[in-house]
């Protein structure tokens, strides 16, 4: 923990001390109008994984995969670790695309799995999504048919994606025998490889309850993004739309800087660096008024430009991570639950804190309010603006977070 | 009545400890003596030693609502040490106004010192025995460390929080939000049972009972899932279940901490709704207290 403490510190120093990026006044400019940031929030949320996560995970997964077709006891399984605000199952699933080895089938049969309202049946729930895939056994597993004539690459040729382990548990009295019922299963069924996704602070508290680091020893924890990976990929998503203003710098670019603080704040965690660049993102206000001086809404604004043949320029200013506002005991409660399932419905998150879902409602609107929670789908989420801030928060209170 | 019978103590107390010095200066005349010890003392120094008590008091006033805003906002893992800073502060305020008056009203020669506090020492003796017993056991205390600001403590049939260290006494706050003052000198002859002994955490211990007839393992394994699935768990510390034998049934206790002490009981109430919802779900039964009663009368 008191590497979060440092790090906090560290960025900290590293903002005061930083130059801002843009030469423009930051006085002259003001924050994105929101149908605008909206965009390219879209576009970035599309835009394909960073390229050094994709390479990470098929680098780990290529060997393991190896020695489990050639070696009859190998792991045959490899967890892939992120924070809990990072979209592992996109991440996992995009890395797939460019699988080439056509002698494994790769099946994601859990890629739908929703946890149901009744924990308990979490287990059904997983049992009834592998039963279509008859390469997975789920029960007799003692009539399982051995051919050790077989070589070994023929038997093996089925890697199973588990994108989100999340959506199998959920902190409740008998809502994590699911984890121990998928363990039995990836364990029985050696002729599978399975790669797990998951979230650290997930992983950490299925660790504490039910041991489950003892069984899965191949890990893979997802990388920090630099600052060049950071630049690489945020960039041309943005171009799409809008252009950046360049260094008029001939030497000591703060743009490098720039880059640097928002690698360093995010914590190398692309989903977080894509709000904070996103936030650090300013328009010159003169841009916003045509000639007499009337305001431009969004799509004038955009025509003006394309009728000029170019593209609109937003300038960067010091990115800064938001502060939290002050967060009763309730709150932090009901955040940690959130960390943990990464994302969890209302009902879920009342059921394991035990408390009835009318007497969360109000403190869950009011961060949803702030900013702190964001919903999608009915589901809710930390806002990765808030994520980094939220540890140190909650690891202050005495709150497990583990490492990340 | 009482009062009289004190300051009359107190006043004897005073005579008999002058007595030595009485004769070392039974030369000198009785008018001499209060020269002997005492400065000239003029309406200034009165009006000086008065400030000086009033700015103490004033100071450990505010030092006491600030360290106790300051601990309820600070994040929980800074709120015991901020709280247990108080004593200490009270006690450098105390010494160095009792300092300065003593230097502002008495000389501080050697004879006078060991005069003074002889004089001291038996005027305490006869009047304010109890008294100065607690603050000679509030000091000890400090250092000894029984109890400190933030521990949870059962001082003789008292349990709560110690909200405040004073000169003389503490302060505890129990479940039913009423304050106790409990004298430091209780420290000599009382147990002090201290659950967390300045820690933010203090294991809590929850009975449940079954029949015989319980399948112990289910009962087991959900007094673990119970614990592992609170949200008030300090999921670092153990979580431990017994088992005792009774006559009418088994008892399990399941021994576990909560993130803040504070949360005891809203933590035990947690537990015990979890595990009975579970108990009813895997219609788990009770113990026959009936049942149990005819048999023991048999």
């Amino acid at each position: 923990m008191s590497d979060i403490w440092f790090r906090s510190i560290q960025g900290k120093l590293q903002s005061w001390f930083t130059q801002p990026p843009s030469s423009e006044s930051e006085d002259e400019l003001i924050e994105l109008p929101p149908r605008l940031k909206a965009e390219l929030l879209e576009r970035i949320s599309q835009s394909p994984t960073p390229q050094f996560y994709k390479t990470t995970i098929l680098e780990a997964i290529a060997p393991a995969v190896e020695s489990w077709r050639n070696q009859v006891d190998a792991p045959n399984h490899l967890v892939i670790l992120g924070s809990a605000v990072e979209s592992i199952p996109k991440i996992i699933n995009d890395s797939f695309e460019n699988w080439q080895d056509w002698s494994i089938e790769v099946i994601r049969p859990l890629n739908t799995l929703k946890r149901p309202y009744n924990s308990r049946l979490i287990e059904k729930r997983i049992s009834k999504l592998l039963e279509p895939y008859l390469q997975v056994e789920t029960t007799n597993f003692e009539s399982r048919e051995h051919h050790p004539d077989i070589p070994l690459e023929k038997q093996r040729k089925t890697l199973v994606l588990v994108p989100q382990l999340e959506q199998c548990f959920l902190r409740a009295i008998g809502g994590w025998s699911s984890i121990e019922f998928l363990r039995d299963i990836i364990f029985k069924n050696p002729n599978c490889f399975w790669v797990i996704g998951a979230s650290h602070p997930a992983w950490n508290f299925l660790d504490f309850v039910c041991q489950i680091s003892a069984y899965f020893d191949q890990i893979k924890p997802l990388p920090r993004l630099d600052d060049d990976m950071l630049a690489d990929w945020l960039i041309p998503v943005a171009e799409t739309l809008v252009t950046l203003d360049e260094a008029e710098y001939s030497n000591n670019d703060p743009r490098q800087a720039y880059w640097d603080l928002i690698a360093h704040q995010s914590s190398g965690i692309a989903r977080v660096a894509q709000y904070l660049w996103l936030e650090s993102l300013r328009i010159h206000k003169d841009r916003m008024q045509d000639e007499s001086g009337e305001s431009l809404n969004l799509e004038k604004l955009l025509r003006i430009e394309a009728d000029a043949k170019r593209k609109l320029v937003l300038h960067p200013v010091k990115p800064s991570l938001p502060s939290l506002p002050s967060l009763t005991n309730l709150d932090r409660y009901l955040l940690h639950a959130t960390l943990i399932h990464t994302t969890i419905t209302r009902s879920h998150l009342a059921q394991t804190l035990g408390e009835a879902e009318s007497q969360i409602q109000a403190r869950v609107q009011w961060l949803s309010r702030q900013g702190i929670l964001e919903s999608c789908e009915g589901s809710l989420s930390i806002h990765p603006l808030y994520y980094d801030k939220l540890r140190v928060d909650l690891s202050h209170n005495n709150f497990f977070i583990g490492d990340n | 009545m009482r009062k009289i019978t004190i300051f009359g103590g107190f006043w004897l107390g005073v005579l008999l400890s002058l007595s030595p010095v009485l004769v070392l200066a039974q030369d000198e005349s009785s008018e001499d003596l209060p020269n002997q010890f005492l400065t000239d003392i003029t309406p200034q120094k009165i009006l000086y030693g008065v400030l000086a008590i009033l700015v103490a008091y004033g100071s450990i006033y505010i030092i006491q609502a600030i360290a106790n805003w300051i601990s309820e906002r600070v994040p929980r893992r800074f709120r015991l040490i901020t709280k247990q800073s108080i004593p200490f502060w009270k006690a450098l305020i105390l010494l160095i106004t009792a300092s300065y008056l003593a230097n502002l009203f008495l000389k501080l020669s050697e004879s006078n010192l060991v005069a003074v506090t002889g004089t001291i020492a038996v005027a305490l003796g006869f009047a304010f025995k109890d008294y100065a017993s607690s603050v000679i056991a509030g000091v000890i205390a400090l250092f000894e460390a029984p109890y400190r600001v933030g521990d949870r403590v059962k001082v003789a049939d008292h349990y709560g929080e110690v909200v405040s260290y004073g000169l003389r006494a503490i302060q505890i706050q129990t479940p039913d939000d009423n304050l106790i003052t409990i004298p430091h000198n209780k420290t000599w002859t009382e147990p002090i049972s201290n659950a967390n002994s300045g820690e933010l955490e203090a294991q809590v211990a929850t009975d449940f009972y079954f029949s015989h007839e319980v399948d112990v393992e289910k009962v087991i394994q959900i007094l673990y899932q119970a614990a592992y699935s609170s949200k008030y768990t300090q999921l670092k510390l153990p979580i431990v279940v017994v088992l005792q034998e009774k006559i009418w049934g088994t008892q399990f206790k399941l021994r576990c901490y909560p993130i803040d002490a504070r949360d005891e009981f809203i933590y035990k109430t947690d537990l015990i709704r979890r595990a009975k919802a579970a108990f009813a779900y895997e219609k788990l039964s009770y113990p026959n207290i009936l049942q149990s009663k005819i048999t023991e009368e048999d």
